[in-house]
C-alpha cells in the first residue's frame, strides 16, 4: 500500500445560473509522511474548497484522492466520518472551542463519536495541552484563554487522535506575528513528530516559507512555487 | 440626534423576518388577553340582551301572594292607571296571573315539566306591543314549549297546575294537600313564535321560557273551582315605566289604591259590626296589631274572633227519669242521631252509638259576653242576655245543638266531647280530642247564629253539606255523617257557630304558630261617626278603603319590584362579570408564555446583532440613546403586535365563543351568547371597546417591558464582547455565558432554591391542617414555592459548572456533550425550563384538583334519586300504602323504596350553572327526622359545640335569633356555591325576605363540600315552615333504591310522578355529575388555553434550539470536519434538548407533587394516573417534536460555507 497523500485530476465546479463555475481544474499532487505543504493564491482562488475535498468534507466533481492508499470518497455516510476522524486532523482560522467545556475536554472532543475517552486518552490530551504550553490550562474555560491560546489549543484538538493528514485553513489568520509563528513551529513540530502530512492554506508567505514545499492555486491549477519564493 | 428614526425604521425592514417573529409573538399575547376581556364582555352583553328580551318592556313587576283585583270596576290596575300621576311614572299596566305547571300533550306520555302559564287579557298583548293571540276556545304555546312538546296548533294539551296557597300549609285548614289542579284539556289555538310576548318571563334563566298562555277569566275560574276565593283577581302586576321614576314614589302611587281586598283581607258587613277575614284564614299577629292600631287612631271598636271546625261533638245521653237505655242505639229513630251508616263508621272509628252526635260543627272563641256589647249578645233561652265570662274550656251551645244533644226531652249533658284537626304534615291530618263543661245554652238569633263571625274556609261553601269539597284530606272527609238536620242548619244559618268558648279555650286546643285569629269586628265606638244612617255596608266600605291606605302593602309581599334593574344588576354582578377575568386567567398561562417569547425573541434578535450593537458603543454611544434606539424598534415592533393581536383577538373570541357554545353545550348551555365588540352599562349607556383598550394596553406594556429587559441584557454588554461575538456572545465570554465567576451566584441560587423548597413543602405541610377552603391556595402557593426552588437550583447546576464528564463514546458521548451545550446559554435554557415546569405544574394540578365523582363510591347524599317537581307533592311517599294513595294504584316496584321529602320555596337557583347574581336564592327545608341520613361531607361548620361537632345538623336547629325587625337563621349551603356564586363564606350573612315580605338574614353556619346541594340553601324544615307558611307540599323528594333496581324505580317514578306532578327525575350521581361537569368544564378550558400556551413554548423552545444551532453552525461544521457523523451531531442536540425537557418535567412534576399529594391525602382521593400519564407524555412529546424540527433543521445548516467563510 502507498503511504502518504495522492491526489490526481482533482476538479470541483459548482452550479450557478450562468452555468457551472469550475473552481479547481485538476489538481495533481503527491505528499509523502511527515511532508509539509502551503498553498497560497489570491483569495476565492479554491485553496479552502481545495483544502475541504482533501478533508473529504465535500465531495470532488471528478478526480481522486488517496491517502494512504485509501480513496476516502468511497466510503460514504457514517463510515466516511469514522474515517475522517481517525485520519484527518483540522485547524481552522477560527479555533471553534467548545465554550461550555474546559480545554481538556474540547481537545478531547474528536474522541467522543468513535474511539471514546479513557484515561489513555485523557493522558494524551494532556500530554498534546503541555506540548503546546498549556499543560496547567486544562480546566480553564475558553473564555478565559487568549487567542493564540485558543488556536493552541485547536492544533492539540486537531492531533488527538494522531492524523495521518493535517490540515490547517489560515490557522493564524487572527493571530498577530509572533504568535503565528509560534503555532506554525509548533504545526510542525507536532507534524513531524507524529509523521503526519501538513498542508496549510496561508497568505502568510512568513508562514509559507517555514514549510517544506509550496504551492499557489492559480485558475484552478495548483502551480509549485520556486524556492525563493 | 435626527438620523436615529430612519436608522430604526431601516432596521425593521432589513430584519423583517426576526421582526415578523417578535410582533406574531406580540400579537398572540395581544390576542390572548384583549379575546378573554371580550369573551367576557359578550357574555355580559348576550345576558344583557338575554335580559330585556326576557322582560320585553316590563320594568316593575308587583307579585301579590294575596291576589289583586282586576274585576271590571273594581280594578287595581284600572286604578293605577288613571291615577293623575300615572302619565309621569307610567306607559302602562297589565295584570295577569302567573303560575307553574306541567304540561301533557299526546297520550300524556309527552310532558314538560317547570312550564310558565300566564293568565292573559289583551292589555298583556298590548303591553308587549303584539297582536293578542287567540284564547277563546284554548290555549296558547310560545314556541320554544311548542317544539319541545312537538305539538302543532289544533293538538290537545293538559294543564297541571300548582294550586297557589295562600293559608300556612301547616294550618289544619289550609287545604295543603290539594297541591295542584288540572286545566283541563285543551286545544292549542295558537303557536306565539316571536315578539316580546314569545320570550316573556320573570324568572331569571339562560334558556328561552316555555310558557302557555291562557286566558285570565278561564284560569280565575278554575282557581274559584279550586276555592281560592279569586274570582276576579290575579297575581301579577307588570308595569311599563316612564324614564326612571324613584321607586319611593312608585310605591306611593300603589299604595294609594291599594285596597283591603287587595291585600287578602276581605271585609263582610255583620249586622252591627263588620268582619274582617284574610284569605289566608289565619290572621296574621302583626297584621292584628296594625288592625288595632288603626281602630284606636280612628275611634273603631275591635274584636279579634277564632273559629274553627268541629268533626264531631257527642255527649252521653242523660235520660230522663223514667227513661232507659235502648235510645241512641244505631238503629234508633232519632233525627238528633248520626244516620246508620254514619254510626256505623263512627264505631269503626272506636266511639260507641251510646251518644248524641253531631258532625261537622264550628266553634266561635272570642269575649263572651263583650262589655260594652257592640257586636251583640249571647240570649240564653229565657231571654237573658249571657253574662258572666267564660272560663277555660266552658262552652255555651246553640239551642239548635242542644236539641241534638238532648233528644226526647233529656237532660242537657254537663259535657260534650269535641273531635277536630290540629295541624299536620303528612297526608292525613292528626285529630285531637277534648272534653268541654257545657254551662248553657243561647238562643238561636243574633250572635247565636251569626254566620258572619265565621269565615270562608275553602270548600265549605254549596248548598247542601255534601257539596262541600271540604279543605282536609277526602279520606277523612265523612259526608255519610251528614242528617237531614245537619242540612237544614246549613240552609238556615250556613256555618254559624253552634258552640261559643272563651278565648283561652282557643289558645290551649287548637293553638298555631301562625295566629288564632280568624276575623275581626269591627264597629266605630261612637256608632254615628260614620254618618247618622251609616249601615255596617258603609261601614264595611270605610274599613276597606281606610284600612287599606293606612297597611302597608308591603308587609303584605305587594311592593313594586324593580325587576329590570335588579336583573341587569345581577348579569353586572353576577359571574358573567368575571367570565372576562376568568378567561384572562385562563389565558394567562398563554399570555405569560407570548410575553416570555417576545422578550426572548427580541432578545436573540439583538443579540444577533451584538456586533452592530458593540460598534455603536465603540463609536461613543451613550447606553441611554442605544436604549432609545433599540427601544424604538420595539415600540415599532409593539404597535405592529397590537395591530396585529387586536385583529386576532376578534377570531380568539370568535373561536372562544364557538368552543363554549360547543363544548359546553350539555353542562352550561349558553346558547344566547354571541359576539359583542362593545358593550353597555346596566342602563345601555354604550362603553366602547373597553377591552380592546384595556387588554390591548395591558398587553402591550407587558410585551414592551419584555423587549426592555431582553434589550436591557444585551445592551450592558461590553462593546470588545459585543464587536467579536457576531451573534454568539457565549463564545467569547459575554455576560451570560459560562463565566468563570459564576459561583456566586450559583451559591446564591442553591440557598434561594434550598429556602425556597422549605417554604413550599412548609405551604404543603401547614395547608393540610388549614381551612377546606383555603387549603388548595396553601397547596398550589407551596408547589409554586418548589417551582421556583427547582428553577433555582436547575439554574445553579446550569451556571455552577457541574454535570457529567465527557466519558462516554458514541452517542452517549455526544448526548453527554449536549447535555453541556445547555449550559452554555444558561438564562435561555433556564427560560424554557421554566416554561415547561409551568406548564406540566399548571397541567397536572389542574388535573389532580379537577373533581370526579367516583363511580364506586356509595350514592351521592346517601339517597339515589333526586325528584323535583313542578306540582309539590302533597305528602312524602314513604312506604307502599303512599304510593299507592299517590298514584292511584298499587306500586310495587316502589314498595320498598325509602324516600324523603324536602320543602322548597322557588329562588335563584346559586349553584355554579347560574351566571347571574341569585338575588333571592332557593331554599329548601330538610326535616330534622332525616337530615342524619343525608350522607354528605362538611367542610367546615360555624362555632360548632362538642355535640354540633358530631350532629352537625343540629346547628339547623339552633334557636332563630332576632335582629331589630328581621330574623337570623342558621342555614347550610355547599361550599363552591358559597364561595364562587354568592361569594361569602362562613358565618356570613344572606339577606332574604320571608313570605310576609319581612327581612330574613340566612346566616352560613355549614359548608357542605362536593354535595348534591350546589342549587339550594338548606334551613331546616320546622325553620321553613314558620318563614314560609304557605309552602304546602314537597318539591323534592330524596328515593333510595332498596333491593329494587335504580333502573326500574327510575321508570316508576317517572311513569307515577312525571306527568303528574311534572316530575323531573335524575339520579344523585347524575346531579352531582352535572355540578362537577361544569368545574371540571373550567378546569379543562384552563387546561386547553394552557396547553396553547405550552404550544406557543415549544414554539419558543424550536426557535431557541435552531438559534443556538445557527450560533454554533460553525462548531456543527467543526464536528462534522472532526469526524462526527450525522447521527452524532443529531444526539448532541437530543440531548441538549432533554436535558430542558426533562429537567422541566422534573421540576414541574416535583411541584406539582408539593401541591397534589397532600390534596390528595386529605381528602382521600386517587391520583389520576391515567390521564396525568396521557398528560405528561403529550407535553413531553410535544417539547421533543420541537427537538425533532429544531435537529431536522440541520441539514439545512450552511455549515461549510461557515467555515469557508472563516
Amino acid at each position: 500500500m502507498q503511504q502518504g497523500l495522492e491526489v490526481h485530476g482533482l476538479k470541483k465546479s459548482y452550479p450557478s445560473a450562468q452555468g457551472p463555475v469550475e473552481i479547481l481544474r485538476g489538481i495533481d499532487l503527491s505528499v509523502a509522511p511527515g511532508e509539509s505543504v502551503a498553498v497560497m493564491g489570491p483569495s476565492g482562488s479554491g485553496k479552502s474548497t481545495l483544502l475541504y475535498l482533501l478533508g473529504t468534507l465535500e465531495p470532488p466533481s471528478a478526480g481522486t484522492v488517496r491517502l494512504d492508499g485509501t480513496d476516502p470518497f468511497a466510503l460514504s455516510g457514517s463510515a466516511l466520518a469514522r474515517w475522517r476522524n481517525q485520519r484527518i486532523g483540522f485547524v481552522f482560522q477560527d479555533h471553534y472551542l467548545l465554550p461550555q467545556c474546559t480545554v481538556l475536554e474540547n481537545v478531547l472532543v474528536p474522541a467522543v463519536p468513535w474511539r471514546g475517552i479513557d484515561e489513555r486518552m485523557r493522558e494524551r490530551a494532556r500530554e498534546l495541552l503541555a506540548r503546546v504550553g498549556l499543560g496547567d490550562r486544562a480546566t480553564a474555560w475558553p473564555a478565559q484563554l487568549s487567542g493564540g491560546e485558543r488556536q493552541r489549543v485547536a492544533v492539540a484538538r486537531a492531533l488527538l487522535l494522531s492524523p495521518r493528514l493535517l490540515l490547517a485553513d489560515e490557522p493564524t489568520g487572527n493571530l498577530d506575528r509572533r504568535t503565528a509563528q509560534a503555532v506554525v513551529t509548533l504545526l510542525l513540530d507536532l507534524a513531524t513528530h507524529e509523521r503526519a502530512i501538513l498542508i496549510v492554506v496561508t497568505h502568510s508567505r512568513e508562514v509559507a516559507l517555514r514549510l517544506q514545499r509550496r504551492y499557489t492555486l492559480c485558475d484552478g491549477f495548483l502551480q509549485p512555487l520556486d524556492s525563493s519564493y | 440626534m435626527k438620523p436615529r428614526v430612519p436608522l430604526v425604521r431601516r432596521s425593521v425592514r432589513h430584519f423583517l423576518v426576526t421582526d415578523l417573529l417578535v410582533v406574531l409573538a406580540t400579537g398572540t399575547a395581544v390576542a390572548a388577553l384583549v379575546g378573554s376581556l371580550l369573551l367576557g364582555d359578550s357574555v355580559q352583553e348576550s345576558l344583557r340582551r338575554a335580559v330585556l328580551r326576557r322582560l320585553g318592556p316590563v320594568d316593575y313587576v308587583v307579585r301579590a301572594p294575596l291576589f289583586f283585583r282586576t274585576q271590571p270596576g273594581d280594578d287595581l290596575a284600572f286604578d293605577l292607571r288613571n291615577d293623575a300621576e300615572s302619565e309621569s311614572l307610567i306607559e302602562g299596566v297589565a295584570p295577569l296571573i302567573a303560575l307553574r305547571a306541567s304540561v301533557i300533550a299526546g297520550d300524556g306520555r309527552q310532558y314538560a315539566a317547570d312550564v310558565h302559564v300566564l293568565g292573559v287579557d289583551e292589555r298583556f298583548w298590548q303591553l308587549m306591543g303584539q297582536a293578542p293571540a287567540d284564547l277563546t276556545a284554548g290555549v296558547a304555546l310560545n314556541q320554544t314549549l311548542a317544539r319541545e312538546l312537538h305539538v302543532d296548533l289544533g293538538d290537545q294539551v293538559e294543564l297541571r297546575l300548582e294550586r297557589p296557597s295562600v293559608s300556612p300549609a301547616g294550618f289544619a285548614f289550609s287545604a295543603s294537600t290539594l297541591t295542584h289542579m288540572t286545566l283541563e284539556s285543551s286545544p292549542v289555538t295558537s303557536i306565539v313564535a316571536s315578539g316580546a310576548a314569545a320570550d316573556f318571563s320573570l324568572e331569571p334563566g339562560i334558556l328561552p321560557p316555555r310558557t302557555v298562555y291562557v286566558a285570565l277569566s278561564r284560569l280565575q275560574r278554575r282557581l274559584q273551582q279550586a276555592h281560592l276565593h279569586t274570582q276576579g283577581m290575579a297575581n301579577t302586576l307588570l308595569i311599563v315605566g316612564r324614564g326612571r321614576p324613584d321607586r319611593e314614589r312608585l310605591q306611593a302611587w300603589l299604595r294609594r289604591h291599594v285596597t283591603a281586598t287587595d291585600l287578602g283581607l276581605r271585609v263582610r258587613p255583620g249586622p252591627a259590626y263588620v268582619a274582617l277575614e284574610s284569605r289566608r284564614l289565619l290572621l296574621d299577629p302583626a297584621l292584628v296589631h296594625q288592625v288595632q292600631d288603626w281602630a284606636a287612631a280612628h275611634r273603631w271598636r275591635v274584636l279579634p274572633v277564632s273559629v274553627y271546625l268541629a268533626n264531631v261533638l257527642w255527649s252521653e245521653l242523660h235520660f230522663p227519669a223514667g227513661l232507659t237505655a235502648g235510645v241512641g242505639s244505631a238503629g234508633g229513630s232519632s233525627a238528633a242521631l248520626i244516620p246508620v251508616a254514619g254510626a256505623a263508621a263512627l264505631w269503626g272509628w272506636g266511639v260507641r252509638p251510646a251518644y248524641a252526635y253531631v258532625p261537622y260543627a264550628t266553634i266561635a272563641a272570642g269575649v263572651w259576653p263583650g262589655e260594652p256589647p257592640w257586636y251583640g249578645r249571647l240570649v240564653t233561652p229565657d231571654g237573658k242576655p249571657w253574662t258572666r265570662p267564660l272560663a277555660p274550656d266552658e262552652v255555651l251551645v246553640s239551642h239548635w245543638l242542644a236539641q241534638d244533644l238532648c233528644p226526647w226531652g233529656m237532660c242537657l249533658p254537663a259535657s260534650l266531647h269535641v273531635r277536630f284537626f290540629v295541624e299536620g304534615d303528612g297526608r292525613l291530618l292528626r285529630e285531637a280530642e277534648t272534653t268541654l263543661r257545657v254551662v248553657g245554652v243561647v238562643r238561636q238569633e243574633g250572635l247565636g247564629a251569626e254566620p258572619v263571625l265565621v269565615p270562608d274556609f275553602p270548600g265549605i261553601s254549596g248548598r247542601t253539606i255534601r257539596d262541600w269539597e271540604p279543605p282536609f284530606p277526602r279520606e277523612q272527609w265523612h259526608p255519610e255523617w251528614i242528617r237531614p238536620r245537619d242540612e237544614e242548619y246549613w240552609q238556615r244559618w250556613r256555618a254559624a257557630p253552634k258552640l261559643f268558648v272563651s278565648i283561652e279555650t282557643a289558645l290551649r286546643h287548637w293553638p298555631s304558630r301562625y295566629g288564632v285569629w280568624t276575623s275581626l269586628l269591627l264597629a266605630p265606638a261612637v256608632p254615628d261617626q260614620s254618618g247618622p244612617s251609616a249601615s255596617s255596608e258603609q261601614w264595611a266600605r270605610t274599613v276597606s278603603s281606610s284600612l287599606g291606605a293606612s297597611l302597608d302593602p308591603s308587609s303584605f309581599g305587594l311592593r313594586i319590584e324593580p325587576v329590570r334593574e335588579q336583573a341587569l344588576a345581577s348579569v353586572y354582578s353576577g359571574a358573567a362579570q368575571l367570565f372576562g377575568a376568568l378567561f384572562a386567567s385562563f389565558s394567562s398561562f398563554l399570555i405569560g408564555t407570548c410575553l416570555l417569547l417576545t422578550g426572548l425573541l427580541f432578545r436573540l434578535h439583538l443579540e444577533r446583532r451584538g456586533w452592530e450593537i458593540g460598534l455603536l458603543k465603540a463609536l461613543g454611544w451613550p447606553d441611554s440613546r442605544l436604549a432609545r434606539v433599540y427601544l424604538a424598534e420595539g415600540v415599532y415592533l409593539v404597535a405592529a403586535g397590537l395591530a396585529l393581536g387586536l385583529g386576532l383577538a376578534v377570531a380568539y373570541t370568535e373561536a372562544l365563543i364557538y368552543g363554549v357554545r360547543t363544548l359546553w353545550q350539555d353542562t352550561l348551555p349558553l346558547v344566547f351568547l354571541d359576539f359583542y365588540l362593545a358593550r353597555s352599562t346596566a342602563w345601555g349607556g354604550p362603553i366602547p371597546y373597553p377591552s380592546l383598550l384595556v387588554g390591548g394596553g395591558a398587553a402591550g406594556l407587558g410585551a414592551f417591558l419584555a423587549i426592555g429587559a431582553g434589550l436591557r441584557r444585551v445592551v450592558r454588554n461590553s462593546p470588545r464582547s459585543l464587536l467579536a461575538s457576531r451573534g454568539d456572545t457565549a463564545a467569547t465570554g459575554s455576560a451570560e455565558s459560562v463565566p468563570a465567576h459564576s459561583l456566586t451566584p450559583c451559591r446564591r441560587c442553591c440557598v434561594l432554591g434550598l429556602v425556597l423548597a422549605t417554604a413550599g413543602l412548609g405551604l404543603a405541610v401547614y395547608g393540610a391542617q388549614a381551612d377546606a377552603t383555603a387549603r388548595p391556595a396553601y397547596f398550589l402557593a407551596g408547589g409554586a414555592c418548589v417551582l421556583v426552588a427547582g428553577s433555582s437550583l436547575a439554574y445553579a447546576v446550569l451556571v455552577g459548572g457541574g454535570g457529567p464528564r465527557l466519558s462516554s463514546r458514541g452517542r452517549a458521548g455526544c448526548f453527554v456533550l449536549g447535555l453541556q451545550a445547555a449550559r452554555r446559554r444558561p438564562g435561555r435554557s433556564i427560560t424554557i425550563l421554566v416554561l415547561l415546569a409551568s406548564a406540566t405544574f399548571l397541567l397536572v394540578s389542574l388535573e389532580c384538583f379537577r373533581p370526579t365523582a367516583r363511580h364506586d363510591a356509595p350514592a351521592p347524599g346517601g339517597f339515589d334519586f333526586w325528584v323535583e317537581t313542578t306540582v309539590p307533592i302533597p305528602y312524602v311517599p314513604d312506604g307502599p300504602h303512599a304510593w299507592e294513595q299517590l298514584a292511584d294504584e298499587p306500586v310495587p316496584s316502589l314498595a320498598a323504596v325509602h324516600t324523603i321529602g324536602l320543602t322548597v320555596r322557588p329562588g335563584d337557583d346559586i349553584s355554579c350553572l347560574n351566571l347571574n347574581r341569585p338575588q333571592e336564592p332557593r331554599l329548601v327545608g330538610v326535616p330534622a327526622a332525616h337530615a342524619g341520613e343525608l350522607a354528605v361531607d362538611f367542610a367546615a361548620l360555624y362555632r360548632p359545640d362538642s355535640q354540633e361537632e358530631k350532629q352537625p345538623w343540629r346547628i339547623l336547629q339552633r334557636p332563630v335569633a332576632r335582629h331589630d325587625h328581621a330574623v337570623e337563621v342558621p342555614v347550610f349551603l355547599d361550599e363552591n356555591t358559597a364561595t364562587w356564586v354568592l361569594r361569602k363564606h362562613l358565618g356570613d350573612l344572606v339577606p332574604i325576605t320571608d313570605d310576609s315580605g319581612r327581612p330574613v338574614y340566612l346566616r352560613i353556619s355549614g359548608l357542605l363540600r362536593h354535595s348534591i346541594f350546589q342549587s339550594e340553601v338548606l334551613v331546616d324544615a320546622e325553620t321553613f315552615r314558620r318563614l314560609f307558611p304557605t309552602r304546602a307540599g314537597y318539591r323534592i323528594l330524596l328515593v333510595r333504591s332498596g333491593s329494587a333496581a335504580p333502573a326500574v324505580i327510575e321508570e316508576a317514578l317517572r311513569t307515577h310522578l312525571g306527568a303528574r306532578f311534572g316530575a323531573q327525575v335524575q339520579t344523585t350521581r347524575a346531579r352531582l355529575a352535572s355540578f362537577l361537569a361544569v368545574e371540571s368544564m373550567y378546569i379543562s378550558t384552563f387546561q386547553v388555553l394552557g396547553s396553547l400556551g405550552l404550544l406557543v413554548g415549544t414554539l419558543g423552545l424550536g426557535i431557541v434550539l435552531v438559534r443556538n444551532m445557527l450560533e454554533r453552525v460553525g462548531e456543527l461544521a467543526l464536528l462534522q470536519a472532526l469526524g462526527y457523523a450525522d447521527v452524532h451531531r443529531r444526539w448532541i442536540l437530543w440531548g441538549e434538548n432533554s436535558l430542558l425537557v426533562v429537567g422541566g418535567l422534573l421540576t414541574g412534576l416535583t411541584a406539582s407533587a408539593t401541591a397534589v399529594v397532600p390534596h390528595l391525602l386529605v381528602t382521600g382521593r386517587a391520583l389520576p394516573w391515567q390521564s396525568l400519564a396521557w398528560l405528561v407524555a403529550a407535553e413531553a412529546g410535544t417539547a421533543w417534536v420541537a427537538g425533532a424540527l429544531a435537529v431536522h433543521y440541520l441539514h439545512r445548516l450552511p455549515a461549510l460555507t461557515v467555515l469557508r467563510r472563516e
